[in-house]
């Protein structure tokens, strides 16, 4: 790839807050805090999954990333060096290092523009290559996601929406980029032709050495792709391990719910135990609980929860945000034991 | 080359209302060749009936009608595409501007269009160019602004959809300015509404100024005007002499239901 | 066979063609399928299989421009394909309900939710203003919904997501139907809201012994939820019967492939099926899965195989 890379972190995320200012239907100023107090950091040729429902601010980090919208507080380092993406010429060739790969692909084309035209925008971020190279390059490109060059001359309206998430992919690979934030890459995709666009990515990083920031409500995905796994609620972190940890033995009672919920080892064929179901639905009001934000739905839930809960590492690079979890694990084994 | 050419042209004809559009435009710019403009008050027959002589009759000043109103196709076309583009030319920009920078600037555009758009259009015209005066470039830029809100507002309420579309964040990613999206992405997709709009406005512009004409503020005889002709020939209806009027009336009419009519097919073709 | 009294509802050969501007799709291509009473039945497809095309022929609810050319469905035994408007009317919540994906679809915003739901109990069972109000609080109450007499007043917005579902569905159920049309009741909730819904929804049916029709495209909501499950691809049954026979030993490859693309999969690669849909402009000569199918022959290209009746479920394969 490019440059030096840092030898321990190619990014890392300290303390990140967003807060989003929206006007309600009777026109007052509410501040909703989409992320809060979010930290990470990613290796180099790492896959970083964060896992959440559709409100978890999971997508608000990527965009801050890329500079599609600012955050409020917090410092993102790039490489070791603090990252910030403005739109004049001066962050090309940051932009050329760090790209997206989006969830819609029928609306991140633009209709009136044939996907040859959509791939030169971007292979415009190479510096020093002339028209016909960038020629040869798209097409090259859309041949390595597995297409036919001749298709560079269409307009997305005449393309399914596997061929053009695929495009997605030549296009995030156009720069030669060393991270990329993939926004739920598989989310307008039939699940059987999932595993097409999972396996490209797949074998796009092993080639080119590309670090991935994911982000994916679909625990398959993440079951396949993901090295290291972070689990958000409501703006926040509440459990950061490796990714086979997060599926043999989650700590935090959100993580827990999610993963009995998924039904994606049995297929929901072997009735489950309700001990760690959760109750109600995710509700924007929690976010302004000072404690846990998942109190009204935990079926853990102790007074004790409504104060202020920090992020801990309970075990070797298991990092949980739950005072109780611990506990609750022994009450959990206890109860299997004695069925 | 030129058959695929050929093809797209009658495929174009097809459509009745392109058609009928094509016709009226090409009569205005190639029947002044054939039918020269009558401009002197000729010693022929006045106000006499459509005849083989006169297929549209005469006026009170002997002039053939036909050859005036298709004189006056010239006039009202020019007037109506001309005022209609400058319109769009300073409408388009601002309303996309609103879109991109909300916040204060867009409330102060949106509300100034809005405050305009509440006079009532034909009496700000006619006020208007009775205070300045009545030639052609006044008349054509007054029906030009008059017109401008409505593509300020037009322009805005399609940009803003525009704006949460991925491909836009996407050529941000791919390090383009704001004024390339803006010219690249943002105003292509939103030329179909405002052709569509445009067709409509040219309609518009036409019937202010035959209503400019009509009331006497707008062109003065004996230039050829449908709206003037009208006029001038309004006095002669309740005589009989109806064809001094009805001619460039209809001139009128299908002009501005043809524009129409194309107006609806290129917004529903979307 | 299947013993046909006992079917509520029998799809035979329905074939579907859709006429616009310039172009026909034959999204049905000969569905045979059936609903018995008291069943619930899950309707499994992807995009473009012909699932939501069934459920709404079955209701009535088909778009101006599609039209059945062949085949028939039979309620209780009589053909209600030719049924006019006003004769499904007559069906519609009383017989038949359905709701969507999007409760707020099922919801008239601008009535209050009880009004809605007292109005369809007024209608289908001729009782009094009072009575059917009544009626509607305490369906609020039996599907959970907190405070039924307050909740009755307000209107759909003032009802979170899985509340509006809640109360859609009471609406639907407000008449005791014979059989409920769920049409991706589940897709875009998050798992855990997804496994109150389908609990809710198979709780309801059971308790009034209505039937259910289930359609999604989620494989793995089928079996804690239904009795029976069906395969959909290309606009025809690829697999039916008993859902545990079909999950843990599915026959038809398309079939085989989908249950393994829901599975987590334990190694560096997921499971995925090759190629993509396409859409059916022509009446179908062969297996429409052929093309991306793994076991394909050359059976498989020259004929269109139909169901068949083995290992205890009905599949449809060319190459069994």
């Amino acid at each position: 790839m490019s440059g030096k890379i840092a030898e321990n972190y190619l990014l890392e995320v300290k303390t990140l807050n967003k807060v989003f200012e929206i006007r309600d239907a009777a026109l007052r100023k509410r501040n909703i805090k989409a992320v809060d107090g979010v930290s990470f950091e990613i290796k180099n040729k790492e896959t970083f999954a964060i896992v959440g429902e559709s409100g978890s601010g999971k997508s608000t980090i990527g965009r801050i990333l890329l500079g599609l919208t600012d955050k409020t507080e917090g410092q993102i380092f790039f490489d070791g060096k603090p990252l910030q993406i403005l739109n004049n010429k001066d962050s090309i060739p940051l932009r050329r290092r760090l790209q997206i790969v989006f969830q819609d692909p029928t609306s991140s084309f633009d209709p009136r523009m044939s996907i040859l035209d959509s791939l030169f925008e971007f292979l415009d971020l190479r510096q020093g290559i002339n028209n016909d190279d960038k020629f040869r390059l798209a097409k090259e490109l859309v041949l390595e996601v597995g297409l036919d060059p001749e298709m560079v001359y269409r307009k997305p309206s005449e393309m399914s929406g596997g061929q053009l998430q695929r495009l997605n992919i030549a296009r995030a690979l156009a720069s030669s980029p060393d991270l990329i934030f993939l926004d739920e890459p598989t989310s307008s995709l039939d699940v059987s032709i999932r595993g097409q666009i999972v396996n490209l990515l797949l074998e796009k990083q092993e080639k080119y050495g590309i670090t991935f920031l994911l982000v994916a409500h679909d625990l398959r995905v993440v079951a396949v792709m993901a090295d290291r796994v972070a689990v958000m609620y409501l703006g926040q972190f509440v459990e950061i391990c490796d990714k086979d940890k997060i599926f043999s033995n989650p700590l935090h009672p959100y993580t827990r719910g999610l993963i009995q919920a998924a039904r994606i080892d049995d297929l929901g064929l072997i009735k489950k135990n309700n001990i760690v179901r959760l109750s109600g639905e995710l509700k924007e009001e929690d976010i302004k609980s000072k404690g846990c934000r998942l109190t009204s739905r935990c079926p853990f839930y102790e007074s004790k929860c409504n104060i202020k809960q920090d992020i801990i590492e309970l075990r070797p690079s298991q990092w949980v945000r739950c005072w109780k979890a611990l506990k609750v694990e022994n009450s959990i084994s206890n109860q299997m034991i004695n069925k | 080359m030129t058959t695929i050419l050929l093809r797209k042209i009658l495929q174009f004809l097809k459509t009745p209302s392109y058609l009928f559009l094509t016709l009226i435009i090409s009569m205005a710019i190639f029947g002044p060749f054939f039918l020269k403009n009558p401009i002197e008050i000729s010693n022929g027959p006045r106000l006499s009936p459509p005849s083989f002589d006169f297929l549209f009759g005469t006026d009170q000043y002997g002039m053939d009608i036909l050859s005036r109103v298709v004189n006056g196709g010239r006039i009202d076309l020019f007037t109506g595409f001309m005022a209609s583009f400058i319109a769009a030319s300073i409408g388009m920009p601002l309303g996309a501007l609103a879109a991109y920078k909300k916040g204060v600037w867009d409330q102060i555009l949106l509300r100034t269009s809005e405050s305009f758009q509440a006079f009532p259009v034909l009496i700000l015209a006619m006020g208007t160019i009775a205070a300045i005066g009545s030639s052609m470039v006044n008349i054509i830029f007054v029906i030009a602004i008059v017109n401008v809100p409505v593509y300020i507002k037009l322009t805005r309420s399609s940009v803003v959809p525009i704006l949460e579309k991925d491909f836009i964040h996407a050529a941000r990613c791919a390090g383009k300015s704001d004024l390339r999206i803006l010219f690249k992405h943002i105003l292509p997709n939103v030329s179909p509404v405002v052709i569509s709009q445009f067709s409509v406005n040219c309609a518009w512009a036409i019937q202010i100024l035959a209503a400019l004409s009509f009331v006497g503020l707008g062109v003065k005889l004996p230039t050829p005007e449908w709206g003037a002709m009208v006029r001038g020939g309004s006095d002669y209806i309740l005589y009989g002499q109806w064809w001094v009027s009805v001619f460039p009336g209809i001139a009128i009419l299908l002009t501005v239901l043809t524009l129409n009519q194309v107006s609806d097919i290129i917004g529903e073709k979307k | 066979m299947v013993d046909k009294k006992k079917e509520f509802i029998e799809l035979n050969k329905l074939t579907l063609v859709i006429s616009s501007k310039n172009k026909k799709l034959f999204p049905l291509q000969g569905v045979n399928f059936s609903i018995p009473h008291n069943t619930k039945v899950a309707l499994v497809g992807e995009s473009g299989s012909g699932k939501s095309l069934t459920a709404a022929s079955i209701i009535g609810m088909l778009p101006s421009n599609a039209e059945i050319i062949e085949g028939n469905i039979l309620m209780n035994g009589s053909n209600i394909v030719n049924l006019s408007e006003k004769d499904f009317q007559q069906i519609r919540g009383k017989e038949i309900s359905i709701i969507f994906q999007n409760p707020k679809e099922s919801l008239n915003p601008i009535i209050s939710v009880g009004k809605q739901i007292a109005e369809v109990i007024r209608v289908h069972e001729k009782l009094s203003r009072r009575e059917s109000i009544n009626k509607a609080i305490k369906s609020l109450e039996l599907l959970g919904i907190p405070s039924p007499s307050k909740r009755f007043e307000d209107f759909p917005h003032q009802y979170s997501g899985g509340m509006a579902q809640r109360a859609a569905l009471a609406m639907a159920m407000a008449c005791r139907p014979a059989l409920l049309i769920a049409d991706e009741p589940t897709s875009g909730l998050d798992a855990t809201l997804q496994q109150q819904v389908l609990e809710l929804l198979s709780n309801q049916v059971q308790d009034q012994k209505s039937s259910l029709l289930l359609i999604t495209h989620d494989i793995s909501v089928v079996g804690a939820t239904c009795d029976q499950v069906a395969v959909m691809y290309g606009g025809r049954i690829m697999e039916f019967g008993d859902t545990k026979t079909i999950l843990n030993n599915p026959i038809n490859p398309y079939t085989i492939k989908l249950i393994e693309s829901f599975r987590r999969s334990k190694n560096r690669s997921m499971t995925s099926i090759p190629g993509s849909v396409k859409p059916l402009v022509d009446k179908l000569k062969c297996c429409p899965f052929a093309p991306r199918c793994y076991k394909a022959e050359k059976d498989c290209n020259n004929q269109l195989p139909s169901l068949s009746f083995v290992k205890k479920r009905y599949v449809a394969c060319s190459n069994l």
